[in-house]
C-alpha cells in the first residue's frame, strides 16, 4: 500500500530534510485528544480518501513554505494551490478508483489523458508549472505521472495512451529522478500493478 | 494591458461557490459575478479541466480550484495569517471545512448521503471549531480574523440554510459571535439578502 506517507517522503527527500516518520498500528483515544487539542480535525476511519487527501496536502504545503518551495509571488502561490488541488482531485477521481479496484477502465484512462495533455501543454510553455522554479505543484504533477506509469506499466494495452506523448512530463520526472535521495526512495518502493491500495 | 473587473463564474447552487462568493463579497471586492445555468461546449473548451468554479482577475490571470481562488483573494488582504504555521492552520481548517464539512452537508442536502453524518460533523467538527474559539477567540491562533474563520462562519451558515438550526441552539454561542461578525459585513451581508435561490435548497 502506498500512503498519504509517500508524498512527504518524497518531498522531504527532495528538499533534503532528515526526517523520522512514527508509525502507528492504532490511533487510540489518547493520541485523538492530543491531536485535537491542537486542531487536527482527525478521521477515526482509514477510508475517508477526501479527508486524507487534503490534509497530505496541507502539510506538504507547510513543509514547502518553510523551503520556499510554495512559488515567490501571490500568483505563483495561487498556482501552486491550483494544481496541488487539481491533481488530488485527479487522483480521488481517475487514478485511486483503478488501483483499488484493480481493473483497468478504457474510458478512466483516456479521461486521464486530458488531464495529462493540459499538464503537459502548460510545461510546454514553461519549464515549471508555476513560475520560474521548481515548486511544490511540479512535484505533485512528477508523483501524479509516476504514479499512474508505474501503476499501468504491466498493462501493455494501455501503452499507447502514454508512450512518447509526454516530453514535458517525462523531462519533469527526470528532474525528480536525477534526485540522489527521491531515486533511492522510489526504487526501495516497489510501485506497480501488485500494488493492491493507494491511499494519497 | 486592458484592465477588467474580476469575475466569478459557478452556478446557483451554494456549495462550493459560496466560498469564493463570501471572500470577495466580505473584501468589497467589485466583481462581476456570473450565475452559470449550464456549462456549454464553447465554455467548457475554455475551462482547465472543464470545470467550474473559474475566476478571472483583472489582469486575465486565471484560476479554477475553490481553495486556490479562496486563499489566492485572502492573500491580497493580508487575511492567511501572520506566520507559516498560522498559515498552516488555515489550510488545515479550509481542508477540513471543504471536505469534512460542506461536500457531506451538500449530498445529505441532495439526499445522496445517510442524514447520520449531520450529527457526527456537529459533533466533530463544529464542536472543535467551538472549543478553539473559546481558547483562542480566532480559529488560527492568531491575533485577528483570517480566512479560516470566513470558512468556519460559511460553514456554519450553510448548515443553517440546509435546516439543521435545532440542531445548534444554545450549544455553540462562539460560533454564534462568529455568525454575528460576519454577518454584520456590508459585503456579505449584501451577498445573502441578493443571491439567487438556486431552487434547490443547497
Amino acid at each position: 500500500m502506498i500512503s498519504s506517507i509517500y508524498i512527504f517522503k518524497i518531498l522531504l527527500s527532495y528538499l533534503g530534510v532528515e526526517y523520522e516518520i512514527n508509525q502507528l498500528s492504532e490511533i487510540n483515544q489518547e493520541f485523538t485528544n492530543k491531536l485535537e487539542s491542537y486542531n487536527q480535525f482527525i478521521k477515526h476511519t482509514q477510508k475517508d480518501e477526501d479527508y486524507l487527501l487534503g490534509q497530505s496536502a496541507v502539510i506538504s504545503r507547510y513543509i514547502s513554505n518553510n523551503h520556499n518551495f510554495s512559488g515567490k509571488s501571490l500568483q505563483e502561490s495561487a498556482r501552486v494551490d491550483d494544481i496541488v488541488e487539481s491533481v488530488l482531485e485527479i487522483i480521488e477521481e481517475y487514478v485511486l478508483p483503478i488501483i483499488n479496484s484493480n481493473i483497468i477502465n478504457e474510458e478512466i484512462t483516456k479521461l486521464l489523458c486530458t488531464h495529462f495533455n493540459d499538464f503537459e501543454n502548460q510545461l510546454s510553455k514553461s519549464t515549471f508549472s508555476a513560475g520560474d522554479s521548481t515548486t511544490l505543484a511540479d512535484l505533485y504533477l512528477f508523483i501524479l505521472y509516476d504514479i499512474t506509469l508505474r501503476y499501468l506499466e504491466n498493462h501493455g494495452h494501455l501503452a499507447h495512451h502514454f508512450n512518447e506523448k509526454y516530453p514535458h512530463l517525462e523531462r519533469l520526472k527526470l528532474h525528480f529522478l536525477s534526485n540522489k535521495s527521491v531515486s533511492e526512495f522510489i526504487n526501495s518502493n516497489n510501485i506497480n500493478s501488485q500494488s493492491s491500495q493507494l491511499i494519497i | 494591458m486592458t484592465t477588467n473587473k474580476p469575475s466569478f463564474s459557478y452556478f446557483k447552487v451554494l456549495v462550493l461557490g459560496q466560498l469564493p462568493r463570501f471572500t470577495l463579497n466580505y473584501f468589497g471586492t467589485d466583481f462581476t459575478d456570473n450565475y452559470v445555468e449550464s456549462i456549454d461546449d464553447e465554455f467548457r473548451k475554455t475551462l482547465k479541466f472543464g470545470q467550474l468554479p473559474l475566476f478571472v482577475d483583472s489582469d486575465g490571470f486565471r484560476l479554477t480550484q475553490t481553495d486556490a481562488i479562496c486563499k489566492y483573494i485572502a492573500a491580497k488582504h493580508d487575511f492567511l495569517g501572520k506566520s507559516i504555521k498560522e498559515r498552516a492552520i488555515v489550510d488545515e481548517t479550509i481542508a477540513a471545512v471543504h471536505d469534512d464539512v460542506i461536500i457531506p452537508g451538500y449530498k445529505v442536502g441532495k439526499g445522496v448521503e445517510d442524514k447520520k453524518v449531520i450529527d457526527t460533523i456537529i459533533s466533530r467538527h463544529f464542536t472543535t471549531f467551538e472549543n478553539v474559539l473559546a481558547e483562542n477567540k480566532f480559529i488560527a491562533g492568531g491575533d485577528n480574523y483570517t480566512l479560516a474563520d470566513l470558512y468556519v462562519f460559511v460553514a456554519y451558515h450553510y448548515y443553517k440554510h440546509l435546516g439543521h438550526s435545532e440542531k445548534f441552539q444554545n450549544k455553540f454561542p462562539h460560533l454564534e459571535a462568529l455568525q454575528a461578525h460576519f454577518e454584520s459585513n456590508k459585503g456579505i451581508a449584501e451577498y445573502i439578502k441578493n443571491r439567487p435561490d438556486s431552487g434547490r435548497g443547497i
